[in-house]
């Protein structure tokens, strides 16, 4: 700065700051570079420092325990190997049976999700070794690819189609419940939906081989009354 | 300022031609597939007449109002009718959905075939749309339930796959 | 400093002020980006009729049960059924009861797919009213803590598609604390109503 003109003219306030200058000259600037980086060195060693961290794998629970996430609480009760179960909707080609878990869901979310969808319980609960499951049907009254009500339980076969050969009683499952990140799309696409499912824990279940399946009896009995629910088949996640 | 614009002169109108056609070009092509999709060019038939379109012809359709049985469950402020209409193929067989009827007046309300609802009202053994594979002349019946408060003229309009954009627009009167 | 300078200063300050002011009513009244794509409200009351574009609701009777049978189907839980006449206005080729739901807070709720004669997702008719029920089930305990807490208000909103972007929505709103209660509801059966 100029002496003469402009420093009358800023006499007052520059005397009024002048201690503010008087105090930041005494800061020793010249060494927080130094401190800066002795303080990120001693916090982050208290924290493993630079080694390579293993990124975090599935965790495991056991049948029968619930885990919860922001969309789903999931409790994976049973394992089944079954001839048929064409009231799950789900149709076998020749020496296929039926690979069924029994599953207690609830939706947590705000809006209803239909288990069959994108975003739904296919999606959420797999099995390691397998391709996505065939079909979801409640167990109460086998209405087929139901919707999940916020906050309302419910308990559902999730079949898939498999070689008859390729499992047998006893056998262990390693199912997998995916964590899944609600997508909100917004530009020229609009709606809330749930996405890119990653394995959060996984659980070990031994299958019971119940062969033309006298212990889903009851499902059936309640199957009758319901073979002509209403599915409609539009597009999935909410608007 | 003056010298960069006459420099840039053939640039400068170019652009202001190019990219106005840019976009009519590339949005009239979209709005060209939409509306070739879909049924948008009525030929129209007056009363008692027909109409040709690819070679087929259609019509003359004519529209009548039937009582119904004493046991039939309806709204009590509907009416029941049933439209005939002659097809005559060309010598390749034709296909067409069930026509839709349409108020010409007021709201121009929408009816489906009611061959659901009305079973009744079809004719015997006939079709309420175009019979597969037909090469001979054939009769389409197709009944709908219509409130009362409807009035004709009505449009019957005959949507096919092979026929879009266009479609035959017959009119009949009650 | 001048009187017309130190006025003109003020004015500067006042105008200054004013933008400011003018600007924060423009960011307060400016409608939210859902707002362009937002549903046509109807608002309806319980028993009349509302008209929207391809769709009229006269909700007849919105009534909470613990038991919901329908036929031989039968299932417990906290229900609300509603009781509605439905029909499209313009055109029915393809228009289906599509869209039925209850909003209660931030959740909300799809009319039950479960009771097998629910209109719900059935075809409608232009200018003739189909009458049934369509049921909501809400979880457990929902109900009563409305009765005990008093005012739960929850909004009915019925169309005919699942995309309610731009069109017509007709709602209702019930109190869920004070509804008309019933230990089983039978679901009534489809048949065609007054229009």
């Amino acid at each position: 700065m100029a002496p003469g003109t402009e420093e009358q003219a800023h006499d007052a306030p520059e005397r009024r700051f002048a201690w503010l200058r008087a105090a930041s000259d005494r800061v020793p600037t010249r060494w927080f570079a130094g401190i800066g980086t002795v303080l990120v060195l001693v916090v982050t060693a208290g924290f493993g420092g630079l080694a390579a961290v293993e990124a975090p794998g599935p965790g495991e629970i056991e049948a029968g325990d619930e885990y919860r996430n922001d969309q789903y609480a999931l409790t994976v009760e049973r394992a089944v190997l079954i001839d048929e179960l064409s009231d799950a909707g789900i149709s076998l080609e020749e020496g296929q049976r039926v690979l069924a878990l029994v599953v207690e869901a609830e939706n947590l979310w705000s809006e209803p999700l239909r288990a069959t969808l994108g975003g739904g319980l296919l999606d959420a609960v797999t099995i390691d070794g397998l391709p996505r499951g065939t079909s979801v049907a409640r167990v109460d009254d086998a209405t087929y690819a139901p919707w999940m009500q916020p906050g309302v339980p419910l308990e559902v076969v999730i079949t898939w189609a498999v070689d008859a050969e390729e499992f047998a009683d006893g056998d262990r499952l390693t199912v997998v419940l995916n964590d899944q990140s609600l997508y909100t799309a917004s530009f020229v696409s609009a709606g809330s939906s749930w996405t890119d499912p990653v394995p959060a824990v996984t659980l070990a279940v031994a299958i019971e081989d119940v062969g033309a399946g006298a212990d889903t009896e009851e499902a059936d009995d309640a199957t009758a009354a319901d073979a002509t629910a209403p599915a409609d088949d539009t597009e999935g996640a909410a608007g | 300022m003056s010298g960069w614009w006459r420099r840039n002169a053939v640039p400068l109108v170019a652009t202001a031609v190019l990219l106005p056609a840019t976009f009519l070009i590339i949005g009239g092509s979209e709005w060209n597939d939409y509306f070739s999709g879909r049924p948008t060019q009525p030929m129209t038939a007056r009363p008692g007449e027909s109409v040709e379109l690819n070679g087929v012809t259609w019509g003359p359709a004519s529209i009548e109002q039937l009582d119904p049985p004493a046991d039939a469950e309806l709204p009590a402020d509907a009416v029941v009718y049933r439209v005939t209409i002659e097809v005559r193929p060309a010598e390749e067989a034709v296909t067409c959905l069930p026509p839709s009827l349409h108020e010409l007046q007021g709201a121009q309300r929408e009816w489906g075939s009611g061959s659901y609802e009305v079973d009744w009202a079809g004719g015997a053994d006939s079709w309420d749309s175009c019979p597969i594979d037909a090469t001979e002349p054939f009769t389409i019946v197709v009944p709908y339930l219509v409130p009362a408060d409807a009035v004709g003229p009505f449009a019957v309009d005959i949507e096919g796959v092979d026929l879009i954009p266009a479609f035959p627009r017959l009119v009949v009167e009650p | 400093m001048t009187g017309r300078a130190r006025s003109a200063r003020w004015l500067l300050a006042l105008a200054g002020c004013g933008l400011v002011a003018l600007a924060w009513v423009v960011m307060a009244v400016t409608p939210s980006d859902d707002a362009t794509e937002a549903p046509f409200v109807v608002v309806s009351q319980l028993g009349e009729r509302a008209e929207g574009r391809n769709i009229a609701v006269t909700v007849d009777r919105v009534v909470a049960a613990e038991t919901l049978r329908d036929q031989g189907w039968e299932a417990d839980g906290d229900w609300v059924v509603v009781e509605l006449d439905i029909e499209s206005v313009r055109s029915e080729s393809g228009v289906l009861f599509s869209w039925a739901s209850l909003q209660l807070g931030d959740r909300r709720y799809q009319a039950s797919e479960r009771p097998p004669n629910t209109i719900f997702g059935l075809p409608l008719s232009t200018g003739l009213a189909r009458a049934g029920a369509i049921a909501f089930e809400l979880p457990e305990g929902t109900l009563d803590e409305a009765r005990v807490d008093g005012p739960a208000e929850a909004v009915l909103s019925f169309a005919v598609d699942r995309e309610i972007r731009l069109d017509s929505l007709i709602e209702l709103t019930v109190d869920l604390g004070t509804l008309e209660s019933e230990a089983t509801v039978e679901l009534a059966p489809e048949a065609w109503g007054d229009s």
